[in-house]
């Protein structure tokens, strides 16, 4: 009984993580930009299937696969913000929502038109396999995906608290005319907040699909965490998503543990609830 | 130094600046006075360039500045310290004071810069890794000050220096004020303590529904009938 509940708080622990590192983009996009990309979940299903392409036509191990695909899905962020966001910048809020959940609409189009709707997996990746750490059994793609989203988290939090340009989009995310009159151009901001928010959900993906099936509609269901987390955590906070993220992920596998799998979103969407009602501002939120 | 030339400036389609005329000299301090809502501060963000003007020119050191994007004006030598100080709240006092210098990557020029704001406000050295927010309205306002001049600015706009200050402060900010001109930088400032302005600055303009009614000198101003009637109640 013990050990069945200190493997689900493992296994909830470790997509946590994961849960966490899909949030961070959305949640810094907002933060700097004040617009809820709702594609982003779309951006997931990209790199996983980039991480299922470099596998099946050349090989590439998904860790192997990784930094190209990062810088890859970095490039398609700023290419989107400069294509599709840049002109709505200040449109209506209707307007924004319009367009990036016609951007989900489209992404998922192509996928279905490409990929048809099947079911894909990676068969066998350098992380598969699991280990036995003192009597709890955890998959290695799982804990292989945890550690590469808490350094990531890691690294993206260093950048933001260390570098210039990090304070720059924090600058930024907290007064746009202010940054300005400093000297920073903040169009350029933006598209760095894209660069980078894409380019860790990217991340995310090519690690989700070492153990998870590619299809067109993968996005979605991580991208509904990904708004509970964000809204636990306090729109636009980094520091936030990532505990939510955590929290998501335990709230998740304990109550699929203790009441019944099936429900387990029910809780989930429930924590959400609790959040709007309670405090709207989330977690870390100002 | 900066000539601004019959310059209307719109929010939307409503102007609230009309023709407005009038230049700042190298080492002076100028300022514009006038009433609440007569535009004073929508003029500072035109020269900005937070405003487009719709019409007339705006012109800093021979060069036509009047559609130039603010953050490229930073580089050219003007730095706004912004109604309401404007600062990143829940950044540091030193990360504020760093990304004022935002387009300077030199180290030590940057260290230089930072002690002669502290040498100004030295309060703000003890208090450098405190968040913004946490800050006294006075002690913003030093940081908004400070951030302003970390750009080495030629040319210093201030909007409402004294706004949110303890009465005791406003004096010092002015001294301090004196003090930055008389280290070489040039300053426009504009501000509701009409005596407190007229007193420190070398020229005023009286600002009244958005046109130029009077200037000259700060005494002569100070002393004039529109003054002391409108504003000063005497």
């Amino acid at each position: 009984m013990e050990g069945v509940l200190a493997q689900t708080l493992a296994s909830g622990l470790l997509i946590g993580f994961v849960y966490a590192l899909v949030a961070v983009g959305l949640t810094m996009i907002f933060g700097v930009m004040d617009i809820v990309n709702f594609a982003h979940g779309e951006y997931l299903m990209i790199s996983m299937y980039f991480s299922y392409w470099f596998f099946i036509l050349f090989g590439m191990d998904p860790l192997y696969s990784l930094p190209a695909i990062t810088l890859i899905m970095f490039g398609i962020g700023i290419i989107t913000y400069y294509i599709a966001i840049r002109p709505i910048i200040n449109a209506p809020m209707l307007s924004q929502i319009f367009v990036t959940f016609g951007l989900l609409i489209f992404l998922r189009g192509v996928a279905q038109f490409l990929w048809k709707v099947d079911y894909r997996m990676i068969p066998e990746t350098l992380a598969s396999g699991n280990i036995n750490l003192a009597g709890i059994y955890i998959g290695r793609p799982q804990l292989v995906a945890a550690v590469g989203a808490i350094l990531c988290y890691g690294v993206i939090l260093w950048f933001l608290k260390n570098t210039k340009t990090g304070m720059a989009l924090e600058a930024v995310a907290e007064d746009k005319e202010a940054a300005r009159l400093m000297g920073i151009n903040s169009n350029r901001m933006f598209a760095l907040s894209w660069g980078i928010g894409i380019a860790t959900v990217g991340i995310a993906g090519v690690l989700l699909s070492t153990f998870f099936y590619v299809f067109p509609e993968v996005g979605g269901a991580f991208c509904l965490i990904a708004f509970v987390v964000v809204a636990l955590g306090g729109f636009g906070s980094v520091v936030g998503a990532f505990l939510a993220g955590i929290i998501v992920g335990l709230v998740e596998v304990v109550s699929g543990y203790l009441i019944d799998p099936s429900f387990k979103f029910m809780f989930v969407l429930a924590l959400y609830l609790a959040v709007v009602f309670i405090r709207p501002q989330g977690l870390m939120g100002k | 130094m900066l000539n601004v030339e019959k310059i209307q400036l719109k929010y939307g389609n409503i102007p609230v600046i009309h023709d407005v005329t009038f230049r700042v000299e190298k080492g002076e301090i100028v300022a514009l006075v006038g009433g609440n809502g007569n535009g004073k501060s929508s003029i500072l963000r035109g020269v900005a360039g937070l405003l487009t003007p719709s019409l007339g020119t705006v012109s800093f050191e021979g060069r036509d500045i009047t559609k130039t994007q603010a953050f490229d004006i930073v580089s050219l030598g003007i730095s706004l310290v912004p109604e309401g100080r404007r600062l990143f709240p829940s950044l540091s006092v030193y990360k504020n004071l760093r990304l004022g210098a935002y387009l300077t990557d030199d180290g030590k020029e940057i260290e230089k810069r930072m002690d002669y704001v502290y040498s100004i406000f030295p309060t703000l050295k003890e208090r450098k890794d405190q968040r913004a927010s946490t800050l006294s309205g006075g002690e913003q306002q030093m940081v908004a000050i400070g951030r302003g001049l970390m750009s080495q600015p030629k040319l210093l706009l201030l909007d409402e220096p004294s706004w949110g200050i303890a009465p005791k402060l406003v004096d010092k900010i002015f001294e301090v004020i004196r003090e930055i001109r008389n280290n070489g930088v040039t300053i426009l400032l504009v501000e509701q303590d009409v005596q407190e302005a007229l007193e420190a600055c070398d020229r005023a303009y009286v600002i009244q529904t958005g046109r130029v009614v009077m200037e000259g000198t700060g005494r002569d101003v100070l002393n004039s009938e529109l003054i002391q009637k409108a504003f000063l109640g005497l």
